[in-house]
């Protein structure tokens, strides 16, 4: 395809453009600025600029094409949605500079070298586009010159932002990215009206009545020159300004000198870089730190493991960020050597059972004693025994002991049952053996006086006959003896006493008596 | 660009360069040695903006003021009674003198190579004076750890005077057996176990003797109650029944000792006896004639 001079100069620009477009956006990502994000976007609306005034060349030079509405209507249709869609863009942009919270750029120096890269470039190129413009005499061409040298500002606006923030002004960069923001929104501006100027009247669009917008914005803007200066001052006195959180203490420095101590939440001002500094101090969280479980001395020269955890808060922001360097450290080891002084005062029972609640009181006492001797500013909440147990070797043996004093209540508990079984046992035997002994009693005088009743009853009876009655009284006991027993009777004339009498009674009795036949 | 605005630039770089070689700030953590051409001439305590001449005549040093612990090597010790120990101490330092720490020290590495020697030897010297009873017991009369480390801190001070040190406190981070120690501490701690556990099994055997003696104890006392009362009950019985027999047969002795004999004879004659009955008895009167 034949190419005259203004196309040739566009095409080559718009290939250069390409690549300063690549150039920024890879800048941008390595860094994280936003300034360069945004100046990449502005290239990206001015490659399309370039593109319409390209188009429009070509088009005027073949009449016959420029006869046919269709193209350019569609050509201006797409010009007025790209126009939206840059408009987007630079919206999004705003909405991530106004999201706040420190943006961290990285990378500073290489990434300014690279902007500057970017400025010489579009320099070059706008000079050469408004050179071949005014050379063919297409006002179309100078005016797209005029937007190359637009996208050159924004990118010295990108390097002057990144270079604030090296300094320490690390609002620069989201501040050159607002105004980057509002140069994309006149490049939308301005490829919206011309587009559509195009669709209303017909034919293509001309961007060349554009470009005197741009002359006379210059011309409008040329007095900033005088504002830049100040604005640039208000800037950087405006960097003074600075919040402190909630759960935060400021303390104010002017060259390294405090001068206020205890600035409370809330936005305040403070002199800007490089005279006035702010330290931030956490003061309303409670931190967490623990030791390494170690074996430790107890009093009575025994080792156990042994490890604790403190709980603490910065009470004196001054003392903790100004007196002691490694706070961490000498926290942890201020825990350490408290909890070995007190478990080498006491004896392993006492640690490992009853008093574990006094030893942990006396660990945060001292911990707190050599805290304060530091000037640390450190105040403990409380202290954690998490673990204290007798070393792996010699576990066994404590859990023998523990089984030995189970096997010492199990003793005693039997012996409680037997006591509990046996002293009852024999209360129930003494009231068996009272309850017999009063009713042997009983029996006893019972009988008694029976017999006694007997007795009388009979006396009186036998007072009113003694004689016959003593008489019958004999017989009948007489008879009823002797109707049982053996008897000899005797005649009185036998002498008895000259009389041997053999007796033989028992089972022997028959054979002796045969014998004696 | 103009002449004027050529040199609107340099002076304004030129300034922002002897701003930078003369002027410096000392912030709240730090102190500031000034020295000319390498060698120390004032020290800047207090924190602020201050002046030099500018580099490269004067230029400064800056240290940090602030309180530092650092944990030297772990190091083993003889105690007074001839006990082995490992030991591990922090030091907690500061810089005092700016001046005396860069001539003698240098830098931190430098002065904590000193400390760590320093303390070290002082810990070595310290616990060869002292039993280690006097450092771990229970007995708070014997303890004598504070005055020992209140000693070392003393004495370590002494020497790192002259490098412009403050030693704020020495602690003992470690103070534990060595290695090969700890298996006979073991040892021993498992011989006083066992040696608890059988107390524990012989005082349950104990406890529960005297319980149940104490039960048995009180099963002879109750019975023996019981059996006195008994007693004392029956012989009520018994005296009672003596009384009121005698008071019913003291009518007529006659007629009991008659009665009780009828009995008596009833009872201790049986069939074995044999009754010899002359014909001249009273019983008999009638048997041999019926005329008397």
């Amino acid at each position: 395809m034949f190419m005259n001079r203004k196309e040739k100069a566009l095409v080559i620009t718009i290939c250069a453009n390409f690549f300063l477009i690549a150039l920024k956006f890879i800048l941008a990502g390595m860094s994280g600025s936003l300034a360069l994000k945004a100046g990449a976007w502005h290239s990206f609306s001015d490659i399309f600029i370039s593109g319409m005034v390209l188009v429009g060349l070509v088009l005027s030079r073949r009449e016959d094409l420029s006869q046919s509405k269709g193209i350019s209507r569609i050509e201006n249709i797409v010009s007025i949605l790209v126009s939206f869609f840059i408009l987007y863009i630079g919206y999004e942009i705003f909405q991530e500079v106004i999201k706040g919270g420190e943006r961290i750029v990285s990378q500073v120096p290489i990434v300014i070298a690279g902007a500057v890269l970017t400025i010489i470039i579009s320099y070059f190129m706008a000079r050469y586009k408004i050179f071949v413009g005014k050379e063919t005499n297409s006002p179309s061409l100078v005016a797209d010159g005029y937007h190359s040298m637009v996208d050159m500002y924004s990118s010295i606006i990108v390097v002057v932002g990144l270079t604030g923030y090296l300094v320490g002004l690390k609002n620069m960069d989201k501040l050159a990215a607002v105004i980057i923001v509002i140069l994309i929104g006149l490049a939308a501006v301005e490829i919206f009206t011309s587009s559509f100027q195009a669709l209303r009247k017909g034919g293509v669009s001309d961007t060349t009545h554009t470009s005197l917008h741009i002359k006379a914005l210059e011309t409008y803007l040329r007095p900033i020159k005088f504002f830049i200066l100040p604005i640039l001052i208000v800037i950087y006195f405006a960097s003074g300004i600075y919040v402190v959180k909630w759960d935060q203490v400021g303390i104010e420095k002017r060259f390294g000198r405090p001068i206020e101590t205890q600035v409370a939440s809330g936005i305040h001002y403070r002199l800007p870089w490089p005279m006035g500094q702010v330290d931030l101090v956490n003061t309303a969280n409670i931190n967490a730190v623990e030791t390494e479980p170690a074996l430790m001395l107890t009093g009575d020269e025994n080792l156990i493991e042994v490890n604790t955890s403190a709980h603490y808060f910065i009470e004196n922001a001054i003392n903790y960020r100004y007196r002691v360097k490694n706070s961490d450290e000498l926290i942890r080891y201020a825990i350490e050597s408290a909890t070995r002084q007190i478990v080498g005062q006491v004896d392993i029972d006492s640690l490992l059972t009853t008093e574990k609640e006094g030893i942990i009181a006396q660990i945060k006492r001292l911990t707190q004693e050599i805290l304060d001797r530091t000037l640390s500013g450190i105040r403990l909440s409380s202290i954690q025994l998490l673990q204290a147990v007798p070393p792996q070797d010699v576990i066994n043996t404590f859990r023998e002991v523990a089984s030995a004093w189970e096997d010492r209540a199990t003793y005693l508990n039997e012996a409680i049952a037997y006591q509990n079984e046996i002293v009852p046992a024999s209360r129930g035997k003494a009231a068996e053996i009272i309850a017999e002994a009063i009713g042997y009693k009983n029996q006893k005088v019972n009988h008694a006086t029976g017999e006694a009743q007997n007795f009388l009853d009979r006396l009186k009876e036998y007072k009113k006959a003694t004689d016959v009655t003593q008489t019958r009284m004999y017989l009948e006991t007489i008879e009823k003896i002797l109707a049982k027993t053996d008897k000899l009777i005797v005649d009185s004339r036998i002498d008895i006493g000259s009389t041997d009498l053999w007796f033989v009674r028992g089972q022997n009795a028959e054979k002796i008596l045969e014998g004696v036949k | 660009m103009s002449i004027r605005k050529i040199l609107l630039i340099a002076v304004i770089a030129v300034g922002f360069g002897a701003v930078n070689l003369i002027f410096f700030q000392v912030d709240l953590t730090e102190y500031v040695v000034v020295t000319q051409f390498g060698k120390p001439v004032r020290a800047v305590t207090d924190p602020g903006l201050n002046w030099k001449l500018p580099d490269p005549i004067q230029s400064i040093q800056r240290f940090d003021n602030r309180l530092t612990v650092f944990l030297p090597n772990k190091a083993e010790f003889l105690t007074k009674d001839k006990k082995n120990i490992v030991v591990e101490s922090y030091p907690a330092w500061k810089i005092t003198n700016p001046i005396e720490f860069l001539k003698t020290v240098k830098d931190v590495s430098g002065a904590q190579a000193r400390l760590s020697d320093i303390v070290s030897s002082e810990l070595g010297v310290a616990f060869g004076k002292y039993d280690l009873t006097s450092l771990v017991t229970t007995n708070k009369k014997n303890m004598k750890l504070k005055e020992m480390m209140d000693g070392i801190t003393r004495n370590s001070n002494e020497k790192v005077k002259d490098y412009g040190i403050l030693i704020v406190d020495v602690r003992l981070k470690v103070l534990s057996f060595p290695e090969k120690n700890k298996l006979s501490v073991f040892q021993r701690m498992r011989a006083e176990r066992e040696k608890i556990a059988r107390k524990y099994r012989s005082e349950g055997s104990e406890e529960a003797s005297k319980i149940r003696a104490e039960a048995d104890k009180e099963k002879t006392i109750i019975l023996s109650k019981a059996y006195e009362k008994a007693q004392m009950l029956k012989g009520e019985g018994d005296a009672g029944a003596i009384r009121i027999y005698a008071d019913a047969f003291q009518k007529d002795p006659e007629f009991y000792k008659f009665l009780r004999s009828l009995q008596a004879y009833e009872k201790f004659i049986d069939k074995n006896t044999t009754a010899i009955l002359p014909t001249d008895s009273e019983l008999l009167k009638y048997f041999a004639s019926p005329k008397k």
